[in-house]
């Protein structure tokens, strides 16, 4: 009858309070399981969705603030300078794979026509107006992130992006619209113009430019949209507005934008309006700088090392995490809720367990005495109290394990909206390379399951936790005197 | 030769300021090969002595030794475990174990050197002491006093000490099982060499014994 046998026998004959303890440990388990699984399975789908998009992180002007500024009559908004830009690459270029930024303008020509979908509407001023996005390097992000394919002809070269060259990549459908095929040479006459006082258009200039097309792409689908936003972010549909882009070298729109400015400069008389063509900087037309890491698992160290250099407030850094994290809101949410019943339960366990055990020695007061009495260590007996409690726990969590898949998968449906609450989409949102992340496809690879990792992480819980408790328990034993007990 | 010797044990409880000794400068031997009965009245510390000599309780004042070696070079629970074999009022056998099973964990306790096959030897002293193999594997709450408190001895003597301490062995059990029981003490004593101390009310146990201890007023008279 040694203590394994001993530690059987009052587990097998003790039934009542093994039951009892059994439940107790299957219902706080359960609890405890159903908890980690569904922390684990927004980890895994969080990891895995992120696994699959392009390690991209995105410095953009925070726009609240932006608009603080302006609401606080800032007229020297801190936009982001070349230097800058040359002092993260310094600072951070082991983790860039590259980089891009895209100057934006705009182009109201009658030389071209716009892609119009049904029920679309043109931002033109009696013109048609079309967007300009600029590049730094050949492989844009568009092309880099895989969200377009040049599907026929070529990108930039890079002495084209030097010089500016008037040189475009289109959609494919603007390319069609306009019967334009790679290789044609088309002249646009781009207006620059400005409004009267008596809401007239004024003209101020036309410049002429002889483009060629060297590209055409096709981009690909973007995250369905509700019917209720009806596909358009405020009014603006993305989709058209993206069939209409201009893809154009930065250098040619810095300039297309100086002249611009310099056209109202002087309209306004050198600086009235509040325009100064000697203070133009060119960065302050891009949305976002998006830098293409190495690896997904750079992002940390990236953005740790790029803040040290970039001493600028309005700018924040944008990870794909975030972005998750931001349409994964309601999950989020629930995982931060179950991590902490998680962690509460396990604490609770502790002191749950630690009073039924202790219930239990009090029952057990007079077998421990005659253990004493006999000789017996206390140290072994708590050993052996500890192997009953692990070994029936071990049942407890080998039930909780088969039955907490169905449990979590029932907390998850209870907590987790059909559809995230409708936000607003902000103008940030929408220019971002990282918003390619939707809900559905969210709650489409959200799925509770076990492997072997949370299962071992659970079991060493659940024992560590009647383990403790047990030696909570076992203080009272400590105290036992076999003579008051036995004479 | 005495197995047993206690010298100038003195017991007391403290009563606020005062020191209440139950024991006073106690001396006595006790040798192997015989039966002692200590008998006194209620309080008299008869309890207390015994609980001294099973090293369940610690010494305040006073040596005793076993086979010439003070208690206070062992370790309490290893003279429990290998040296002395208790037998209780209530017997106080673990209830949801088998009787063989109760002599077994006494076994598994004690570091003594044992046979291998301990549940045979086990079965052999239970059938020695008149519980047959049936009733060896029925729990102990199955059996009748008398035979819990065979079991009781049989858990004493399985760790095959010299020593058996009884305290008040037949308190709870009848009249032809006293009988009983004291032939089983008297066999051991006689038979086996064992020295065998009981603490007793019952002057039939007394008359049995080889020698009879009386406490009175903390000290010890003796009737051989």
């Amino acid at each position: 009858m040694n203590l394994y046998q001993r530690a059987l026998a009052s587990i097998v004959r003790r039934i009542p309070k093994t039951l009892i303890l059994l439940i107790i440990v299957l219902i706080l388990g359960n609890i405890m399981l159903s908890s980690l699984l569904i922390v684990q399975s927004v980890d895994e789908t969080k990891e895995a969705m992120l696994r699959e998009l392009p390690p991209i992180v995105s410095l953009s002007m925070d726009f609240q603030k932006y608009q603080e500024l302006l609401e606080d009559g800032v007229m020297d908004i801190p936009w982001i300078t070349f230097e800058d830009l040359e002092n993260i690459e310094r600072a951070a270029g082991d983790y860039i794979k590259s980089y891009d930024y895209s100057m934006r303008s705009g182009l109201q020509t009658d030389s071209l026509q716009r892609v119009e979908q049904e029920g679309g509407f043109s931002f033109s001023f009696g013109r048609q107006t079309f967007n300009c996005n600029g590049t730094q390097i050949p492989m844009f992000t568009a092309l880099e992130t895989g969200d377009a394919e040049i599907i026929e002809g070529r990108t930039f070269t890079e002495q084209e992006l030097e010089q500016g060259s008037p040189v475009v990549i289109m959609s494919k459908e603007l390319a069609a619209e306009n019967d334009l095929v790679v290789g044609d040479t088309f002249t646009l006459e781009c207006v620059i113009s400005t409004f009267g006082a008596d809401f007239q258009e004024i003209v101020l200039d036309t410049i002429y430019y002889d483009f060629q097309l060297i590209g055409i792409i096709q981009y690909k689908s973007l995250p369905a949209q509700e019917e209720s936003s009806g596909g358009m972010f405020g009014g603006f549909d993305l989709e058209r507005e993206r069939l209409n882009n201009l893809i154009l070298p930065n250098r040619f729109i810095r300039d297309y934008n100086t002249k611009w400015m310099e056209a109202i400069g002087n309209y306004y008389g050198g600086g009235g309006g509040g325009f100064q063509t000697a203070d133009y900087n060119p960065l302050s037309s891009v949305p976002s700088f998006n830098y293409v890491l190495n690896s997904s698992e750079q992002f940390d160290q990236f953005v740790r090392l790029s803040e040290t250099v970039l001493n600028n407030e309005l700018y924040v850094f944008t990870s794909q995490e975030d972005n998750f994290k931001n349409v994964a809101q309601p999950l989020e949410s629930m995982r931060g809720i179950l991590n902490y019943v998680f962690y509460i339960t396990l604490g609770s366990s502790v002191v749950v367990l630690a009073l039924v055990l202790f219930a239990f020695a009090r029952d057990r007061k007079k077998e421990i005495g005659i253990y004493l009495a006999l000789g017996e260590r206390k140290a072994r007996i708590i050993l052996q109290l500890i192997m009953e409690t692990v070994a029936v726990g071990l049942v407890g969590a080998a039930l909780a394990v088969t039955s907490s898949t169905y449990l979590a998968s029932v907390i998850s449906q209870l907590m987790l909206p059909a559809q995230p609450v409708e936000e607003a989409p902000s103008f940030m949102m929408m220019e971002s390379v990282l918003a390619k992340i939707d809900y559905a496809s969210i709650m489409q690879s959200f799925n509770i399951g076990l492997d072997l990792p949370t299962i071992i992480y659970f079991f060493i819980a659940i024992i560590l936790t009647i383990i403790v408790a047990q030696l909570i328990a076992s203080v009272y034993i400590l105290r036992f005197d076999p003579k008051k007990i036995m004479m | 030769m005495a197995i047993l010797t206690v010298k100038n044990l003195s017991h007391h409880y403290q009563d606020g300021d005062m020191r209440r000794y139950v024991l006073k400068d106690i001396n006595a031997a006790f040798e192997q090969g015989k039966f002692y009965a200590i008998l006194g009245q209620s309080g008299s510390g008869k309890t207390t002595f015994l609980s001294l000599l099973g090293a369940m309780d610690t010494i305040q004042e006073g040596i005793i030794e076993i086979a010439g070696t003070s208690y206070a070079k062992y370790d309490a629970n290893a003279i429990r475990r290998n040296l002395i074999g208790m037998v209780f009022q209530s017997y106080n056998l673990i209830d949801y174990m088998t009787a063989v099973e109760n002599v077994l964990v006494a076994m598994s306790i004690t570091e003594r050197e044992l046979p291998k096959d301990r549940r045979t030897v086990a079965y052999n002293l239970l059938d020695y002491l008149g519980i047959t193999r049936t009733k060896a594997d029925r729990l102990v709450t199955r059996l009748s006093g008398g035979e819990q408190q065979r079991v009781a001895i049989a858990r004493a003597l399985a760790t095959n000490v010299d020593i058996i301490l009884a305290d008040e062995p037949t308190g709870n059990v009848d009249e032809s099982t006293e009988t009983e029981i004291i032939e089983i003490f008297k066999m051991l004593a006689h038979k086996h060499n064992k020295c065998v101390v009981v603490v007793t009310h019952s002057q039939t146990v007394a008359n049995e014994a080889d020698v009879i201890l009386t406490l009175r007023k903390g000290g010890f008279t003796q009737n051989e």
